[in-house]
């Protein structure tokens, strides 16, 4: 894991253009992602960890949105600089994503190898037989029964689960480098939930791929991922290992994330956070959390802190990160 | 699937015959057509032979079980001021009407849907402008009046064009392009929201995020699917094409049907007015079966 | 992400329609609504005071000035500042009575099928169930039908008549009517608001139209703008082809029908009233569009 990262983000910047005045959705994020490495990004909805990821495979939409500053290198690459068809050959090969509803993300219009094999079709240039050969294989990967005859289904003849399946067997039938997957399971059933997250696990573990996980749960970042990023009003606020951000969270929006999520055993008091939060046409000057923050003072409401180090791979943006509890 | 067929077919048997029964009653029972052919200073006598002649004194049910009968083997009566089978009378106009249909909703469709398609996948773009603009004033403009301008213009100004008639082709580009006009806004404007629905889903951006082309994802992922509800709407169209027909074939003197039924109501002959319309109305839920089997063809949910 | 959500206790609180209110929203809203509705007013103003501001007799023909250009051109008068017809009548009285002739048309329609219709809507939206679905069964099948179709049958066995237009307009509006107040009841109807009025006895018929009714009416407003334009462009289709009002009433399609076969003897005779029909419905579409996306989001997709 300590090569070269497979994907860099840096300071990447995306605002929207609206009615009400400019958003900035995203206001300087920075994180890597290495090979065979799973990083979740947790935030509140609204906070641009959605478009964030959509920035990564340039989906922002137009006409309103933009990525207006920043940099993003695919093994070096800087994919800010690609040509649109360069980019198309990206998506969906090298970059993969998976969305958030299942029922929604598969054409009804066509079958489920139809959809399949259009993503093989395009990037590895398979036809006929072979091509078939591949969409039951990627079918087959994501456990899904009697992948022959499923390729011949629509969509609405599956169930969500199954329908979530077939996205993943899409986002991993080219083999890619790194994964996004949006709220993979927000919308499934709680036991299909676990399910499915076993299985990316499992696949992860195999091919060694990449994973981007957003999610507001903290228990699938628990249980899934590698490192954690939290974002807040469109930054990283904090990021670091799985075990460092649980164990010793310095961040004061991730200390009262931790504590607003309920746990079996151990901590008995469910807090919510306070306050709403800022409005993203409108941000404050300093610190973005400063005025839901029970720690603020006046230095936190007049400049927005630096970015503090509290150990090895584990950074806060907060004035008094590391003194708080 | 077959089943699905039997049933919609049922159904526009149904419709066919509760139309036939609409339009008789009201000709048969609340017009009197002797008023129509004998002056109003006719004798008793001279009503009484007439009616007889039509059948007229028989009770309505047997005159409904009569007219279908007829009906059933080609006959529609007699036009009471021509004289003449109303059949012959409509079957020799039926291919203008036929002809200034098909190429209008040819124009229809070429136009309406690439733009509503492009209008929709570059919102707030020129393109949207102009359909926009197409949309509103389609909606506005009297199809008979932009008929008219439009015969000002080419034929009284310029010349390019002959003002009316039919024959040769040059006579049909005005009246198809004024029909055209008249449906293209109306299929734009469903084109352009059911596009802008469609592009906002999720399985649009899964065909971005597999790497798919543009132009494919507009026309192979949406318009598939916005295609259901342009499909719909296409019955609707062939109301909209059997009265604009009306109004522009009396502005071309184009000799349809649809002008045959106007110098029918100035004559107030009944009887060709029945047989134009129940011929409309047949046709018309003729199309909308055609339309439901096609749904069914393009939307796999309905498909069993 | 941008879009604010609509909360539901929005509809229900939303401010009384007034007309100072509609002057103030002109006024910050700008030129966009301000166009149409000076065009409307101008045509309401018209119309009402015809009989007043008509340089001339609507029907009174007179030979000797018959296809009289207009007056900025070379041939025309200042007696006739739109040019006269093939009767000598002057176009520009004749226009003005025109514009009395679609409002009345358009306002009796409205007051017959609107009413029905909106009654019908209330119905089938507060009482559902079998009742609901029968009503919307009988829109369903109103909506489908040709209007121009039904109305040729109609001029054929009746003469034509104001009475049989404003039949036949009536007998077409009426569904729009109904489907639309039905939507905006069922949304009405679980309103807090709603169930109290029940709970404490209210009856029915009182429940429907002190607290309910109310809540349609910016719909109703945006609906009956939209329906005008309609109403005007089907009576003037249906005079135009000699099945609407009988001449020599000063119908704007009779008119544009009079020019028809005029076309090289005078190309202001069509033209102007076919103007007249456009710019009016023209600026009723506008009006509502404009109406239903400041007044009223929810309409947004009708």
């Amino acid at each position: 894991m300590d090569s070269k990262p497979v994907l860099q983000v840096k300071d990447l910047k995306v605002q929207f253009a609206t009615r009400h005045g400019l958003i900035k959705a995203v206001d300087g994020v920075t994180f890597d992602l290495h090979r065979g490495e799973s990083l979740g990004i947790v935030g509140e909805s609204g906070s641009g960890k959605s478009m964030t990821s959509l920035a990564v495979m340039r989906l922002v939409p137009p006409p309103n949105g933009r990525i207006v500053a920043g940099e993003i290198f695919l093994n070096g690459e800087n994919l800010l600089k690609k040509s649109n068809s360069e980019m198309r050959d990206i998506r969906g090969g090298k970059i993969a994503m998976i969305f958030q509803d299942p029922m929604s993300s598969l054409n009804p219009a066509f079958t489920i190898g139809n959809q399949v094999g259009e993503a093989v079709a395009l990037h590895q240039h398979l036809r006929g037989n072979e091509l078939r050969k591949k969409v039951i294989n990627a079918l087959s990967l994501v456990k899904i029964p009697a992948p022959e005859t499923r390729v011949k289904s629509f969509p609405h003849q599956m169930s969500g689960g199954m329908r979530q399946r077939v996205v993943g067997a899409i986002a991993l039938s080219c083999e890619p480098e790194v994964l996004i997957a949006d709220e993979p399971t927000t919308s499934l059933d709680v036991t299909v939930q676990a399910q499915y997250l076993r299985l990316l696990k499992e696949i992860q573990e195999e091919k060694q791929v990449a994973i981007i996980l957003i999610t507001h749960d903290l228990g699938i970042v628990a249980r899934l991922c590698h490192r954690v990023a939290v974002m807040y009003a469109g930054r990283i606020v904090e990021i670091g290992s799985t075990e460092q951000i649980f164990d010793k969270p310095s961040h004061p929006y991730t200390i009262a994330l931790l504590r607003s999520t309920p746990k079996l055993e151990g901590v008995s008091r469910l807090d919510s956070i306070e306050g709403e939060p800022p409005d993203p046409s409108n941000l404050p000057d300093g610190c973005r959390f400063a005025p839901r923050c029970k720690w603020a003072k006046d230095k936190c409401r007049e400049a927005y802190p630096p970015r503090v180090q509290i150990s090895d791979g584990h950074w806060a943006d907060c004035w008094f990160a590391g003194d708080l509890k | 699937m077959s089943r699905y067929i039997l049933a919609r077919f049922l159904q526009a048997l149904i419709s066919l015959l509760a139309v036939t029964i609409g339009v008789f009653l009201i000709v048969r029972t609340i017009g009197d057509p002797v008023n129509v052919i004998l002056p109003i200073d006719a004798s008793r006598e001279q009503v009484e032979q007439v009616r007889q002649s039509l059948g007229l004194d028989k009770p309505v049910l047997t005159q409904y079980k009569d007219y279908m009968f007829d009906m059933m083997q080609g006959d529609l009566g007699l036009s009471y001021t021509k004289r003449q089978p109303v059949m012959d009378l409509v079957s020799e106009r039926v291919p203008a009407t036929l002809q200034l249909g098909l190429v209008s909703l040819a124009i229809t469709f070429f136009i309406a849907i690439p733009l509503g398609v492009y209008a929709a996948a570059r919102k707030g773009s020129w393109v949207d402008w102009v359909s926009r603009i197409f949309a509103v004033l389609g909606q506005s403009i009297p199809v008979f009046w932009l008929g008219i301008i439009l015969i000002q213009l080419f034929a009284v100004q310029w010349g390019l064009l002959p003002a009316g008639g039919r024959g040769e082709w040059k006579q049909l580009v005005l009246p198809s392009v004024t029909l055209g006009i008249f449906l293209i806004s109306g299929l734009m404007r469903l084109t352009r929201s059911a596009m802008l629905e469609v592009l906002g889903s999720d399985y649009v951006k899964m065909a971005r995020a597999k790497g798919v082309a543009e132009q494919i994802v507009l026309w192979k992922h949406a318009f598939r699917n916005a295609a259901i509800p342009v499909l719909t709407f296409s019955a609707l169209l062939l109301v909209g094409v059997l009265s604009g027909a009306v109004i522009v074939e009396t502005v071309f003197a184009w000799p349809g049907l649809g002008r045959l039924v106007v110098e029918s109501i100035r004559s107030r002959d009944l009887n060709v007015v029945q047989g134009v319309i129940v011929l409309f109305a047949g046709f018309y839920i003729l199309a909308n079966l055609c339309v439901d089997i096609l749904y069914a063809y393009v939307n796999p949910r309905i498909r069993f | 992400m941008a879009i604010a959500e609509q909360p539901a206790a929005g509809r229900v609180a939303r401010p009384r329609f007034s007309a100072g209110g509609v002057f103030r929203t002109v006024r910050h809203y700008g030129i966009i609504p301000g166009i149409p509705l000076f065009v409307l007013v101008t045509l309401i103003f018209v119309g009402a005071f015809a009989p007043l501001i008509s340089p001339h007799e609507p029907n009174k023909q007179s030979l000797l000035d018959s296809n009289v250009a207009p007056a900025w051109t070379a041939e025309g008068t200042s007696n006739n500042l739109l040019g006269t017809d093939r009767f000598g009548r002057d176009q520009l009285t004749r226009i003005f009575y025109g514009a009395r002739i679609s409002l009345i048309v358009s306002f009796v329609t409205i007051a017959i099928g609107g009413a029905i219709g909106t009654l019908v809507g209330l119905t089938a939206g507060y009482f559902g169930g079998w009742l609901d679905s029968l009503l919307m069964r009988i829109v369903d099948v109103f909506l489908a039908f040709p209007g121009l179709l039904l109305a040729i049958v109609l001029a054929t066995v009746f003469e034509p008549s104001f009475t049989i237009v404003i039949l036949v307009a009536s007998l077409l509006i009426w569904p729009r009517f109904a489907r639309l107040v039905r939507g905006d009841t069922l949304g009405i109807k679980p309103n807090d608001f709603v169930t109290y009025a029940r709970i404490t006895g209210t009856p029915t018929p009182r429940i429907l139209m002190k607290h309910i009714f109310p809540n349609v009416i910016p719909t109703l407003l945006v609906l009956c703008t939209w329906e005008v334009g309609a109403i005007i462009l089907l009576e003037s289709s249906l005079s135009f082809l000699g099945a609407g009002i009988p001449p020599p009433n000063p119908s704007w399609g009779t008119m544009v029908l009079d020019g028809r076969g005029q076309l090289e003897e005078g190309w202001w005779i069509s033209l102007f009233p076919g103007l007249a029909i456009m710019t009016t419905v023209l600026s009723l579409n506008l009006l509502g569009d404009w109406m239903r996306d400041y007044l009223d989001p929810k309409l947004r997709h009708a």
